[in-house]
């Protein structure tokens, strides 16, 4: 760390986000805008020097001599992320690291890797793995009419409520190995919300070419398992994570099974009885009729 | 068989109870388990003292319903399996699943102990999107590095990562 401290760094930003506080310093001064654009909702300048985990980045590129480029390199504290003459690379990894280190180690919140929309006073939850169609079924819940909250982190807090962690939506216009494209809930018409929300329905869902979307209820106990086999800082804090995880299953229904078109099942959920205030919601016939 | 005394482990391990179910996460192996009704009773009444015909006695009066030793056999077998039982059970627990559900019959499938287990991801696997160890799956991409995606031991209907 002694020698990276020794290089000469133009700048650097200090924040906190989640109770933890990050410093990202660079070789140039110039890379500081990307590197704004990259941190987490809600961040705020730090107010002390020292951070619990510090970024520095060395930018790459054209050098006095012809035909000869530097690499860019990144470190999280001393250890080297990535090397590459790439410089949307660094930052997309720089990107990712934040966002795992922040997910594994918040103080006072549970992140849990799902898509999350709001609707009629309660959050929908979609978990999901890449290429499970979670951003597809988000981003049609938008455009249905449910509030964004999030594409990436279910961000939860001691009482299970589900909090706004508002990064632009990323799809894959072209489906699975396509370049994502990314999308302000406002650029599709869709209004982002603002407010915890409890958490009402758990979607455990995958896209399946022209698949019926029959979802059936899961036990409380399987919830949790599926939850927490997205759940970011499972084993580093497990009590706190189960007894997160169980107040969400305890409250909200949880549904799993495969899905056709994205549009079509965000209609059938949002129009399903399970919103409805009536008595007569049952979760195992909410979309079977 | 009389002699059989299995104790439930206790160590290392976070419970949380559901009502109707048993959450259970192993510390060491960082597994995570689902225990239905009946595999809570046989975990719960697991205290070194108790045998296994006692055990179904035991179980039958928690749930109203009588239980066959069968199926307190199975869910040791499966809490074995998990590895929440302290030190091994005697061999004579292992006789075939196959053959001990169908010897149980269709009146007992109400009564039998079914546990459920995940590999908890490590924090990059939740956030890369792989699926760890024990994870249903459709395809072997969906995988984490080192896992495809093949039938279930216990269930071949469903594929999981192993």
């Amino acid at each position: 760390m002694e020698k990276l401290d020794r290089l000469g760094w133009a700048a650097g930003i200090a924040f906190t986000a989640y109770g933890l506080s990050i410093g990202v310093r660079v070789s140039d001064r110039s890379a500081l805008a990307r590197i704004r654009e990259l941190l987490p909702p809600g961040w705020k300048p730090a107010i002390k020097p020292t951070v619990q985990r510090l970024y520095s980045l060395v930018v790459g590129g054209p050098t006095s001599r012809a035909g000869v480029r530097r690499l860019s390199i990144l470190y999280s504290d001393a250890a080297r992320l990535v090397r590459t003459h790439d410089f949307e690379e660094v930052l997309r990894l720089l990107e990712q690291d934040m966002e795992l280190y922040i997910g594994d180690r918040a103080r006072r919140r549970i992140f849990v890797h799902a898509g999350v929309v709001g609707w009629n006073g309660r959050a929908i939850l979609v978990p999901g793995r890449s290429g499970s169609g979670k951003s597809s079924l988000v981003k049609a819940l938008v455009e249905a009419g449910a509030s964004y909250y999030s594409d990436e982190f279910a961000v939860l807090d001691e009482r299970g409520r589900v909090h706004p962690y508002t990064i632009p939506l990323s799809i894959r216009p072209g489906g699975d190995g396509a370049a994502r494209t990314k999308y302000r809930a406002e650029e599709i018409g869709g209004v982002v919300g603002t407010h915890p929300l409890p958490v009402g329905l758990v979607m455990i869902t995958r896209w399946v070419r022209g698949g019926q979307f029959r979802p059936r209820p899961l036990s409380a106990g399987r919830a949790v398992l599926e939850l927490l086999a997205n759940t970011l800082p499972a084993r580093r804090r497990p009590e706190r994570v189960l007894d997160t995880l169980t107040q969400v299953a305890a409250q909200a229904v949880v549904l799993r099974g495969s899905r056709g078109e994205a549009v079509k099942a965000a209609g059938q959920i949002l129009g399903s009885d399970l919103f409805r205030p009536s008595p007569e919601r049952n979760a195992a016939t909410a979309f079977t009729g | 068989m009389e002699s059989i005394r299995p104790r439930a482990r206790t160590d290392r391990l976070v419970t949380r109870d559901l009502g109707d179910e048993l959450l259970v996460y192993d510390l060491e192996r960082h597994k995570a388990y689902c225990l239905n009704h009946v595999a809570m009773q046989v975990f719960r009444l697991c205290d070194g003292e108790t045998t296994i015909p006692d055990l179904a006695h035991r179980i039958g009066d928690v749930l109203g319903v009588p239980v066959d030793e069968r199926a307190v056999r199975l869910g040791l077998m499966r809490l074995e399996k998990a590895r929440l039982l302290d030190g091994p059970v005697e061999p004579i627990l292992h006789t075939s699943r196959r053959e001990m559900l169908s010897t149980l019959g269709r009146a007992a499938v109400v009564a039998l102990p079914v546990v459920t287990a995940i590999t908890v991801p490590t924090s990059a696997q939740a956030a890369s999107g792989c699926l760890p160890f024990g994870s249903p799956c459709t395809g072997s991409m969906q995988c984490c590095p080192g896992l495809s995606c093949n039938a279930s031991i216990g269930n071949p209907g469903l594929k999981t990562c192993n």
